[in-house]
């Protein structure tokens, strides 16, 4: 269907009688004041008539309204008010499939075909037969309308009838059932498309959908093309199959593009092309024929088409190679891509992971762009070689870089343990940083003792927190009189760290320092405290976690729930508490873990009615493990009355399975 | 699936959707559903980073971990990147020089003051660009003349306050500006002039917070693009409402050339430039 509104900017914009009825049609309810809404569709003004169009799409669509839009249909010398009108049905679902299959037996064929354009939009089935009568129509517009219609809506009637109209005579028939054929998935004979291929008019559509076709005849027959004058329409046609080839295929594909002299020129125009399908086939062409120095242009294919997901996979495999035609060069092509593509390279520059792009790394490192710099260092993490290890304590000292660089290098160190432990040592020597430290202790904690007391004794609140978390990684008994003092802190980002790191000292000593961290003040220290509770298996504790299980700050509740939980300390009266508590995430819980108890299944057929739809998933989860015969009947009732889609799919799903049993 | 990806940690509707209303509640952004992969792709470095196991742990600790609010912007960041450069939109921009700066200094000769503000200004080429445009036109020389930047992202206010930037960034900026606003750096990237640097400020701000954009002072342009269509609709009429209270009458609103607020916002006056269509806050009666 013709777009209704599809001048922007016109110089009517700026007529103050059009910005009054502009004003005033704003102002309007449109239940009350239909009509004149309704007159607003017959507005000169573009804007007036789009302002009519989404107020009428708000109305309930009843018969009189359907009947006055289906008369504007029929008002000849107001072609802004038809395409209005037909906007507007095209949006009004099942009420308008009748009256509107009742316009295909108008009189005039402009009224029937605008009747198969709506028909096509509103996308219904039930209006498949009348759109196959409409195949028939005298009028060829009619015809071609009702097969484009036909494509629209898809299912097993639509798409037979569609591949009986490519044999059709008729030039424009044949390329809307291909085009339609398309967008439905749908499968063509190979004898049927072959002299499609070659007919001008149905090329296009017919490589479109040979390349959907997985068949090494179909393929042959796209590769083919892409050796003649054609290869355009070809292209586009490996573009339109979005799920991989066979390696055999895309060997045949590599073979057929040797054949190319201009291949890469021809690839880069077609990876810069508007056309998405070209777009796609280039990059499966560039991919099967190994033209790495095209990477750039790739990423740089990379936007709001949709196409980021497939310029990924293609840089991926596209590997070394690849990634080095991103970064060589100066400045390097990465720098110079939009961000988008740029997120896309810098994924591929990072899996890649191999020795020989170290240098082209260390220089974007230095590029100072602090988006790339991260990009190079997580990358050079991924490396496996020793030669890495500078570049990435060097990256410690920004603060941007620190927390990736020390990922980085204890990644590093899983094969390289002496050379960054040796690395690191030298580098605590001086100031002492936060990443670095919580690194060395990661990566040497027989030698980091010193560096750690030294640590836990600096004036800055993160060194300290460092220092905690660190001595966590350290063995004997340090780590425990370390912790101990850590709780103790003043900051309560070192006592959170202090009380995360006693899991792992051990149940003896970690479980004599729990009582102090459970009696902090702080939730954060407290979720940190729970969490070890539930690690170091301390039941002694029982008591202070269902106390902090009622707590109302709801990251507390549910460390809490888990950790009875993990205990097997978990009894109805806290359960029960935690299924009435105002926190979403704690009832969520709460209903999952109560599930298979008694009186669990009450508490999650409560919550059926709850006002967010994922506790409400949440519940229905937990019936269709649990619930019984009187629960499947709730969740019955309950799925008349769910709008959310997403819960209701949850919800179908709990009925299935508890109706199987 | 594309045609050669590797299997990577899925994000199933459920985490997809509890993210989205995460994003909604506290940025009013709208997370549109085709990007599912695209979050998956680009937060699954995030969950690497802070060892979390699955996106379900993602949403809980934005909401729940005392550093969940940086998480959040870092989000933000990677899930609806901001795209922008030096001199982007230029039919726009000149507009601006040829049709808006003169008005603006008709009606702001008095006072000779001038207050312009790019909301959403990413990583600061939006309101360096304003500066190097007012300084262009020559009609503000000697005025006192602010630009102010703010943004959702802390990260991207850091890079703004920095003013280094790349070959990505200046690919919309003649050979005769960057000789004119910008100095070279050793890197073979550039920084912008210390005299336009003084004239542009930065400020963390989240617009969808009530009251949030008190902090700024009464404006005469407020520059907007491409931010209004990541907002919801409740969010995106809240926020238009703010910029205009925040607009001294008669002030500009200035949105992306394909932006509108049709069903968003009656409260301003429609003006067609030459070369723009631009929303004013009408002057009192």
């Amino acid at each position: 269907m013709s777009p209704s509104f599809d001048t922007p900017l016109g110089p009517e914009q700026g007529d103050p009688a059009i910005e009054a009825r502009y004003q005033r049609l704003v102002a309007v309810d449109p239940e009350s004041e239909l009509e004149l809404v309704l007159a607003g569709l017959r507005d000169p003004s573009w804007r007036v008539r789009k302002l009519a169009t989404s107020l009428l799409e708000r109305v309930a669509p009843g018969p009189m309204l359907l009947e006055r839009l289906i008369g504007l249909l029929g008002e000849r010398d107001q072609t802004g008010a038809r395409n209005a009108a037909a906007a507007v049905l095209g949006q009004c679902g099942a009420a308008a499939v009748g009256p509107v299959v009742n316009l295909l037996g108008h009189v005039d064929p402009d009224q029937r075909k605008l009747a198969a354009d709506v028909l096509g939009s509103l996308g219904r089935e039930e209006a498949v037969p009348a759109l196959l009568g409409a195949l028939e129509d005298v009028d060829a517009n009619v015809r071609a309308a009702a097969a484009e219609a036909l494509g629209h809506i898809g299912g097993g009637a639509a798409t037979r009838a569609l591949q009986r109209l490519v044999g059709s005579p008729e030039a424009l028939l044949r390329v809307c059932a291909l085009e339609g054929l398309v967008v439905l998935g749908a499968a063509v004979g190979l004898a049927t498309l072959a002299p499609l291929v070659v007919d001008p008019a149905t090329r296009r559509s017919a490589y479109r959908l040979l390349g959907q076709i997985a068949h090494p005849t179909a393929f042959s027959m796209v590769c083919r093309g892409l050796l003649t004058r054609s290869r355009d329409a070809a292209l586009a046609g490996l573009g339109s199959r979005e799920v991989g080839w066979a390696p055999e295929a895309e060997q045949a594909l590599r073979l057929t593009l040797r054949g190319v002299d201009d291949l890469d020129a021809w690839l880069a125009t077609c990876l810069s092309s508007a056309d998405r399908a070209l777009t796609l086939g280039a990059m499966h062409a560039v991919v099967a024929a190994g033209r790495y120095r095209l990477a750039p242009l790739v990423a740089a294919a990379a936007d709001e088409r949709g196409l980021s997901e497939f310029a990924s996979a293609a840089l991926k495999r596209l590997g070394l190679w690849g990634a080095l035609a991103l970064l060589e060069g100066e400045p390097a092509p990465i720098c110079a891509l939009s961000r988008e593509a740029r997120l896309v390279a810098a994924e591929a520059v990072t899996r890649v992971g191999e020795p020989r792009l170290v240098p082209a790394l260390e220089r974007l490192l230095r590029s100072e762009d602090s988006e790339l710099a991260e990009v190079a260092v997580r990358a050079l993490g991924r490396c496996r070689t020793a030669a890495v290890v500078p570049s990435l304590v060097g990256a410690l000292d920004d603060e941007g870089l620190a927390s990736a660089a020390a990922r980085a290098l204890v990644r590093i160190a899983a094969s390289f343990p002496d050379e960054v432990a040796v690395a690191l040592a030298a580098c605590l020597q001086g100031a002492q940083r936060p990443h670095a430290l919580r690194a060395y202790a990661r990566v040497a904690p027989a030698q980091a003792l010193a560096e750690v007391r030294r640590a836990a004794h600096a004036s800055d609140d993160a060194l300290r927190a460092a220092a905690a978390e660190a001595a966590g990684s350290l063995d004997g008994e340090a780590p425990v009189e370390l912790l101990g003092r850590s709780l103790l802190d003043e900051s309560p980002p070192v006592r959170r760290a202090a009380a995360q790191a006693l899991s792992s000292v051990g149940r003896g000593a970690g479980a004599a320092l729990l009582a102090r961290a459970l009696a902090d003040t702080d939730p954060a220290v407290l979720c940190a405290a729970c969490e070890s509770a539930a690690e170091l298996a301390a039941s002694a504790h029982r008591a202070r976690l269902e106390q902090l299980a009622g707590s109302t700050d709801g990251a507390l509740a549910c460390a809490a729930l888990q950790a009875l939980s993990s205990l097997g300390l978990l009894g109805e009266r806290v359960l029960e508490r935690a299924c009435a508590h105002p926190d979403a995430e704690v009832l969520k819980l709460a209903v999952a873990l109560s599930a298979e108890r008694v009186g669990g299944i009450a508490s999650a057929e409560e919550l059926l009615t709850h006002a967010r739809w994922d506790v409400r998933v949440a519940a229905a989860r937990a019936l269709a493990v649990a619930g019984d015969r009187r629960a499947l009947i709730r969740l019955r009732q309950r799925l008349d009355a769910e709008t959310d889609a997403l819960a209701r799919e949850v919800m179908l799903a709990a009925v299935a399975s508890l109706d199987e049993r | 699936m594309p045609a050669f990806d590797e299997p990577r940690l899925q994000m199933n509707a459920e985490q997809f959707r509890l993210l989205t209303d995460v994003l909604r509640e506290a940025c009013g952004l709208a997370l549109r559903e085709d990007l599912k992969f695209v979050a998956e792709r680009r937060l699954a470095p995030r969950l690497e980073a802070l060892g979390l196991s699955d996106f379900s742990a993602y949403q809980r600790y934005l909401r729940f971990d005392p550093r969940g609010n940086d998480e959040l912007e870092l989000a933000t960041e990677l899930l609806m990147p901001h795209e922008t450069y030096f001199f982007r939109e230029p039919a726009q921009l000149q507009s601006f020089v040829d049709e808006l700066c003169p008005m603006l200094h008709r009606a702001r000769l008095g006072e000779r003051r001038l207050r312009l503000w790019s909301a959403g200004c990413s990583t600061g080429e939006e309101p360096y660009t304003l500066a190097m445009l007012l300084d262009e036109s020559g009609l503000f020389a000697g005025w006192d003349v602010e630009v102010h930047g703010t943004d959702l992202s802390r990260r991207v206010l850091a890079t703004a306050r920095r003013a280094e930037y790349g070959s990505s960034a200046l690919r919309g900026t003649s050979a005769e500006r960057r000789a004119r606003h910008f100095e070279p750096l050793d890197s073979g990237r550039v920084r912008v002039k210390e005299a336009l640097r003084s004239r542009v400020s930065f400020g963390h701000l989240n617009l969808v917070v009530p009251g949030a954009c008190d902090v700024l002072p009464r404006l005469d342009v407020i520059v907007c693009r491409n931010v209004l269509i990541y907002f919801d609709p409740l969010a995106r009429r809240k926020v238009v409402r703010a910029l205009y209270d925040r607009l001294c009458p008669g002030g500009y609103l200035l949105l992306g050339h394909s932006e509108s607020l049709l069903t968003t916002s009656t409260d301003f006056e429609l003006v067609q430039l030459e070369g723009d269509l631009v929303y004013r806050r009408p002057l009192p009666p």
